[in-house]
């Protein structure tokens, strides 16, 4: 494919932001370089991107940005990243979705709880009412909305093309959203980071650990999902048995989240024998990694991530125990240690024992695990995947609304009448509602006075019970039907006897 | 005379016409109260400082360029810009509100209808200039308004030309005619008035290029920019300053500065911490652009910015801070604090 430097408009978070995703754009973008003639906008003026690639200010992007200018959004699931998700509203492209769900990220980017609660309703139709009921009017919002609710179909319907790291990911989007509306999905593994790794006896003078020890070495904040629970007990077994080790965790505490040292106490062999480094920055994380023996890298409940310690382990040629699950599950047989999920402490204790006994399978596995880095998981590969990406991506174009003018608002904004005596099929409403969004009015008429004053006694509260959450009232008027100059009728309605509301309905987010 | 139509025009010219009509009009009228409609542009304001300042049709404009646009406040950050629906809000001490001022709406592009009948319903009823670009504006509304005349004016600089339309009450025509007339002989400027079906004059005004320059060309207190911080502007009589934040980038509009501008000096009086003047960031347009300090304490130096050969004329100034830090009495995350804006030739 011939592609001569094209302008690439390239919307993410960079360093010095502390974000994965803004240092995973870096080196990104100092691969695909080549390919592209790249302005970076960033929220911040002081961002850094490599040589060549100029950093601009994202909110003046339209100065730049064309009807066919390739544009690549990387999209995260936290706030450094909604003007990323502002900007594809405005300028369609090709997306990276790094995290799966992204309900914090809406969280935080809409103005009022009322789309969020429009796209639980379109991502689980027969959960949304009751979670949002929960939220909207007794303000319970628990860790499962979280969970159970997905917020990517405004993603996918917005992007020319869709970039996720593991089939898993893929095939969890297909199954909310459909084959059709994922079809334009890609799968492009998380390139192994370009960095030179110390050869492990090298790692351990430098970080003043033994030469002879058997080290076992886990990463990052150490949270629930990284089941540590699982491997205490199977490290204690391990040493139980008379197997001699050491566990290093390279990495911080979340103590509200897991607290790790309380729990550790409980493990006394384990406990003489583990070190919790807390934040280490990037040359002490791959020290750790390269003088490890084996780098133990679970998840349950996994959300499909991939794990930037763990594409370090293998360009460092570690032999790595995983998860046998989610995006995990993708990793070669032969590169990785999987751990059956039903069985996960026997497990770990019967691969360490093996490991710890037999080297040469050690370091058979570590080998595996460096080629996959050098060939699957290499930058250069990446790099052209991702080139192939945007280009396939440039040949369906979207329209990009930020490059037009808004189409001029209606004087008056769309009425729908109905009649509201028929109120109580509480569903109506919502059926009558689905194809409005923004600004709206419904006029509910009654035969008279009398009776709006009936149904309101018999379906109390009225209003309450018939709009739905995601539509937010934002005035009522009682038109009496008698001819009065105050009363404003929709046209052609005039001298109608009803009950008049402005509503704002949470649809499309821009 | 005939006004001949518009040529494409030399650099700094475009910078020039807006300087050279500003002063032509305050020269012309006591008490002169200007709209300008050419945010961020500022074509008249910037030469006239006190004007109000709006978007012409902010509607009309790609909805990115807009919301951005909208996020700018005038006046230090105390007056909205001006559309149909803040032209009530402006600052009751803006000379546009003060009784007696001779109002004038200028706009280089059709004006929203809203905004235009706000205009045309206020009492006394503005007069309204437009660049020849604006299309048929002019036109249409005396089409709309019969007991309305047309004053064409044109400036030339050098060989470059602009042209203009002065639409107001026909019974004001004549006089605003010769005021202008005399304006420009009292400037020392060349100035020919001809035409028949309606009054026609042209100002000749020598290239900026040619003419000796100070070294200072313009200074911008605190008090008159129009930025997107959310903090105003704070003032102790005529002296103004004002605080960056909450977020870590500010951005003014500084629109058409003069020509043959070639570097700004942007006078930062404090910051909470040394370390975050080492560590600001500029941005011309958006264009991150390199900058130089000029010391003057720990906490305060003269941000030093080059200004590119080829000035827009819709410039627009971004800063930024590492981190923002709560002020000790008070809610406010605060960046910098700067008091003016001085550009030089």
């Amino acid at each position: 494919m011939d592609v001569t430097r094209s302008p690439l408009g390239f919307f993410s978070p960079l360093p010095p932001e502390k974000n994965g995703i803004a240092d995973y754009s870096y080196i990104l973008l100092n691969e695909i370089r080549k390919y592209y003639d790249i302005s970076a906008f960033c929220d911040d003026p002081a961002a850094q991107a490599p040589d060549g690639v100029r950093v601009r200010d994202q909110q003046q992007s339209y100065r730049h940005i064309t009807p066919d200018s390739r544009v690549l959004h990387q999209i995260g699931n936290n706030a450094g990243h909604v003007f990323v998700l502002r900007a594809l509203r405005q300028f369609p492209g090709l997306t990276t979705i790094h995290d799966i769900g992204l309900f914090y990220l809406y969280e935080l980017e809409q103005p009022g709880m009322e789309g969020m609660l429009a796209e639980m309703g379109r991502s689980a139709p027969l959960l949304a009412p009751s979670f949002g009921r929960h939220w909207k009017r007794l303000g319970l919002k628990t860790k499962a909305n979280y969970a159970l609710f997905d917020m990517q179909r405004e993603l996918l319907a917005r992007s020319t093309g869709v970039v996720v790291h593991s089939l898993f990911a893929k095939a969890k989007l297909s199954g909310i959203y459909g084959e059709a509306a994922t079809r334009h999905v890609s799968v492009i593994p998380h390139f192994a980071p370009p960095v030179e790794m110390a050869d492990q006896q090298q790692a351990r003078d430098w970080l003043g650990l033994p030469q002879d020890a058997f080290i076992v070495t886990t990463s990052g904040f150490a949270t629930n999902a990284k089941r540590f629970d699982w491997l205490m007990q199977a490290l204690e077994q391990v040493l139980a048995q008379g197997t001699e080790l050491r566990w290093i965790h390279a990495g911080e505490e979340r103590a509200e989240e897991y607290d790790l040292s309380a729990e550790l106490a409980r493990f006394p062999l384990l406990k003489q024998r583990s070190q919790i480094t807390g934040y280490v920055d990037e040359p002490t994380l791959n020290a750790h990694v390269s003088a490890c023996d084996v780098l133990v890298n679970l998840r349950f409940p996994s959300v499909g991530e991939s794990s930037g310690s763990l594409a370090r382990a293998f360009s460092a040629g570690r032999c790595c125990l995983v998860t046998d699950t989610a995006s995990y599950r993708e990793l070669p047989r032969e590169a990785v240690v999987h751990l059956p999920l039903m069985t996960p402490v026997p497990s770990l204790v019967a691969a360490l024992s093996a490991l710890h006994k037999d080297p040469a399978l050690l370091r058979a596995i570590g080998d595996n695990a460096r080629r996959y880095a050098e060939t699957t998981l290499s930058l250069e590969v990446v790099g052209r995947q991702y080139r192939d990406a945007i280009e396939e991506a440039a040949r369906r174009p979207l329209s990009r609304p930020g490059l037009h003018p808004p189409p001029r608002p209606l004087a008056e904004p769309a009425c729908l009448t109905l009649d509201g005596t028929a109120l109580q099929d509480r569903a109506r409403l919502a059926r009558s509602l689905q194809q409005q969004h923004g600004p709206c009015r419904v006029l509910l008429t009654f035969d008279s006075l009398a009776e709006l004053a009936r149904a309101s006694r018999e379906h109390a509260p009225l209003l309450g019970s018939v709009l739905p959450d995601h539509v937010k009232l934002l005035d009522t008027r009682i038109l009496s039907g008698a001819a009065r100059s105050d009363d404003q009728w929709p046209a052609g309605m005039a001298g109608t006897c009803g009950i008049l509301l402005h509503l704002d309905v949470a649809g499309e987010a821009a | 005379m005939n006004l001949a139509p518009e040529a494409p025009l030399q650099a700094g010219a475009a910078l020039q016409f807006g300087v050279a009509m500003a002063r032509w009009l305050d020269a012309a009228f006591d008490a002169l109260a200007v709209l300008d409609l050419s945010f961020p542009r500022n074509s008249l304001a910037n030469a006239l400082p006190g004007s109000l300042v709006g978007i012409a049709d902010a509607e009309a404009l790609p909805r990115a360029e807009a919301a951005f646009l909208r996020r700018f406040r005038a006046a230090g950050g105390w007056a909205p810009l001006c559309d149909a629906a803040t032209l009530a809000e402006q600052p009751s001490a803006a000379r546009w509100q003060q009784p007696g001022a001779r109002r004038l709406a200028y706009a280089e592009a059709p004006v929203a209808a809203p905004m235009l009948d706000a205009l045309l319903v206020a009492a006394p009823r503005p007069w309204f200039l437009w660049r020849d670009n604006a299309g048929g504006e002019a036109a249409g509304l005396l089409a709309k308004h019969p007991d309305h005349a047309s004053v064409a004016l044109q400036i030339d600089v050098g060989t470059d030309a602009a042209r203009y339309h002065l639409v107001l009450p026909a019974s004001d025509a004549a006089a605003a005619a010769e005021a202008l007339e005399a304006a420009g002989r009292r400037l020392g400027l060349a100035v020919a008035l001809g035409g028949t079906a309606e009054l026609q004059l042209r100002l000749d005004v020598p290239s900026a290029a040619a003419a000796p320059r100070p070294p200072l060309l313009a200074k911008l207190p605190a008090g008159l920019l129009a930025h997107d911080g959310a903090y105003r502007s704070e003032a102790d009589g005529d002296y103004s300053w004002l605080w960056s934040g909450p977020e870590r980038h500010l951005r003014i509009a500084l629109g058409s500065l003069p020509p043959f501008s070639r570097w700004l000096k942007l006078a930062v009086i404090g910051v909470p911490r040394p370390e975050m003047l080492d560590r600001m960031a500029v941005s011309l347009n958006g264009d991150q652009v390199p900058c130089r300090l000029e010391r003057w304490s720990d906490t305060s130096a003269g941000v030093v910015v080059d200004l590119p050969a080829e000035l827009p004329p819709d410039l627009i100034l971004g800063l930024s801070v590492p981190y923002l830090v709560k002020e000790d009495q008070g809610e406010r995350r605060l960046g910098f604090c700067m008091d003016k804006i001085e550009v030089f030739s």
